[in-house]
Order: C-alpha cells, then sequence, then structure tokens
C-alpha cells in the first residue's frame, strides 16, 4: 500500500471515518454524548500529533489506536462515579431459576426447555434485532459490571490491564465477569430466546 | 418417587456431594478464564455430565464471549445505520476541525 498521505488531511476525516469511528465508541459506550466527545477527542489529539505519525499503519488504524484509549478514558470515569455494588450480598436477578430452600436449595427449578437457545444460537448474530436486545441487556448491567465485561469482553483486554485500569483485584474481576455473565445470559434468554416471534426454530 | 430409573436415583445421590448449580455457575464462568484448579475441573465435568441446566448455561456464557467479542468487531465490518453521526454533528466536528488546524 502506498503511504496513506492524502488520508491526513484533517478535513477529510469526519466524512471518510467519522461514521466508523462513532460506531467503534458506541460499541462500547451505548451513550451518543459520551461516544461523540470520544470521537472529538480522538481528532483534537489527531490534529495535534498528526506530524509525528510514522506511517507504518493506516490512518484510520492510527485514529482507532487515539480512539481505543479515548474509550478507556471514558470507561474508567463511568467505573469511578457507577453506584457502589456490594458484590457479596447483592441478588441476581435470576435467583427465581433457583431452589430457594430443601434438600435441591441452588439446584436449577425451572423447565430445561426454558434453557434451550436451539442448536446453533451463532445465526443470532446475523440478526439485526438480536443486536439491539444485547445492547439492551448491556445496559441493564450496573454500570461497573458493564464497564468490566466491556473492557475484558468487548474490547478483550487482559485482566491485567483492566485491574490496572480499574484499579480493581482480580478476585474482583471474576466476581464481576461472573456475575455480568449471569445476568446477560438471563435478560437473553427472556428478551431474545424466549420472545414471542424470535423463539429459537429448529 | 417410585418412577426414577435407577440412573436418575444414582444421579440424585451423587448430585447431594457436588456444589450446587449456582456455585456451578460461577466455576463455568471460571473456566472460561482457564482458571479452575484440576479438582475443580473433575467435579465439574461430573457435574456437567449429571445436569442439563448447567451444560447448557456453560454453553451460553461462551456463546455470550463470541457475541461480545463480535460486538467489538461489528463497529468495524459494517456501520449500523442508527451508529452513524448526526449530519449536524458531523458539521460541529469539521468546523472544529477546520478552526484546530488553521491556528
Amino acid at each position: 500500500m502506498a503511504p496513506d498521505a492524502d488520508n491526513l488531511d484533517p478535513s477529510i476525516w469526519v466524512d471518510r471515518f467519522g461514521d466508523y469511528l462513532f460506531s467503534f465508541a458506541m460499541a462500547r459506550l451505548r451513550n451518543e454524548g459520551l461516544a461523540e466527545d470520544a470521537v472529538q477527542e480522538t481528532l483534537l489529539a489527531a490534529i495535534k500529533a498528526r506530524d509525528n505519525f510514522a506511517g507504518g499503519s493506516t490512518v484510520k488504524t492510527w485514529l482507532t489506536s487515539i480512539l481505543k484509549r479515548k474509550v478507556v478514558d471514558q470507561l474508567r470515569r463511568l467505573f469511578r462515579d457507577g453506584p457502589e455494588l456490594d458484590l457479596e450480598n447483592m441478588p441476581y436477578p435470576d435467583r427465581n431459576n433457583f431452589q430457594q430452600g430443601g434438600q435441591w436449595r441452588g439446584h436449577w427449578n425451572i423447565d430445561p426447555s426454558t434453557m434451550d437457545w436451539g442448536s446453533d444460537p451463532s445465526a443470532f448474530l446475523e440478526k439485526e434485532e438480536f443486536w439491539k436486545v444485547f445492547n439492551n441487556c448491556l445496559s441493564k448491567l450496573p454500570s461497573k459490571l458493564a464497564v468490566t465485561f466491556t473492557m475484558y469482553q468487548v474490547d478483550e483486554m487482559t485482566a491485567d490491564e483492566v485491574c490496572k485500569e480499574l484499579q480493581i483485584t482480580p478476585t474482583n474481576l471474576w466476581v464481576m465477569l461472573h456475575r455480568s455473565r449471569r445476568q446477560l445470559r438471563h435478560c437473553l434468554e427472556r428478551n431474545w430466546v424466549n420472545d414471542e416471534g424470535n423463539s429459537a426454530e429448529e | 418417587m417410585a418412577k426414577y430409573t435407577l440412573k436418575e436415583r444414582f444421579i440424585g445421590w451423587l448430585v447431594q456431594y457436588l456444589p450446587p448449580c449456582d456455585v456451578i455457575t460461577h466455576q463455568l464462568s471460571d473456566r472460561l478464564e482457564g482458571r479452575l484448579s484440576l479438582k475443580k475441573r473433575i467435579v465439574l465435568r461430573i457435574h456437567l455430565w449429571t445436569c442439563v441446566w448447567c451444560t447448557r448455561y456453560g454453553q451460553q456464557i461462551e456463546f455470550i464471549e463470541d457475541a461480545a467479542k463480535a460486538h467489538g468487531h461489528h463497529s468495524e465490518t459494517e456501520s449500523k445505520p442508527d451508529n452513524k453521526l448526526s449530519e449536524d454533528s458531523k458539521a460541529k466536528l469539521k468546523e472544529m476541525l477546520k478552526r484546530e488546524s488553521g491556528e
């Protein structure tokens, strides 16, 4: 590939990369205002650093790497300002799916067919409607859980990186990921798999 | 009670010595990170052998992991219509870039 020189002209950045950058930020922040702020900060930082752009990557990749950092900053702020969680004692949203007492305490008490997601859930990923539900379910997580899940599972940061950014212990991270997964699974099951019209037909 | 088969009764007997399903959901999460001890892996394997619920749960959180990654890459493969900058915002950003680069 020829050097990406003409893409270094800031006047074309918005038209050429704006939607892409915004969409990248939205997938992680799920808030238009915050996503726009992140894009704006990215473009500002890029203008200032433009002379240092050494090539070696495309302008798009370069802008994305700046944006990724800005998004992490936003996520860290969301985590810091989010309501405190009592990880030990807070109830699970799916607690009624488990026996509350007796010999089978802690075991599932629902019909297993409720948990049938069909033979190929990966087909969900092709459906526009699924992503709406997925986004909604992510938004319903307490913000601290949403941030850890986004960093670790969506942004694919390592456990070390997430713990360092959020200043939490690994044990905390594992508990938060577990709680996020459990709540997301329950939410997807209710609002996608077992939602009328979207049932996983064979 | 009399309707249970021998296998079902054996499973019923076995299950009381294993952690209950709500504990297993946490271990399944830990398994995704590859951080289960050998002992826990063995107990988990036995539990899953007896429990269709937790087996499904395990597959589903794996699927959620894949979906989350796809969600992160999604923005790179297609720009969804409701994930586009408004014309207003674009104009504002362009104005800002013009101002900043023409210092």
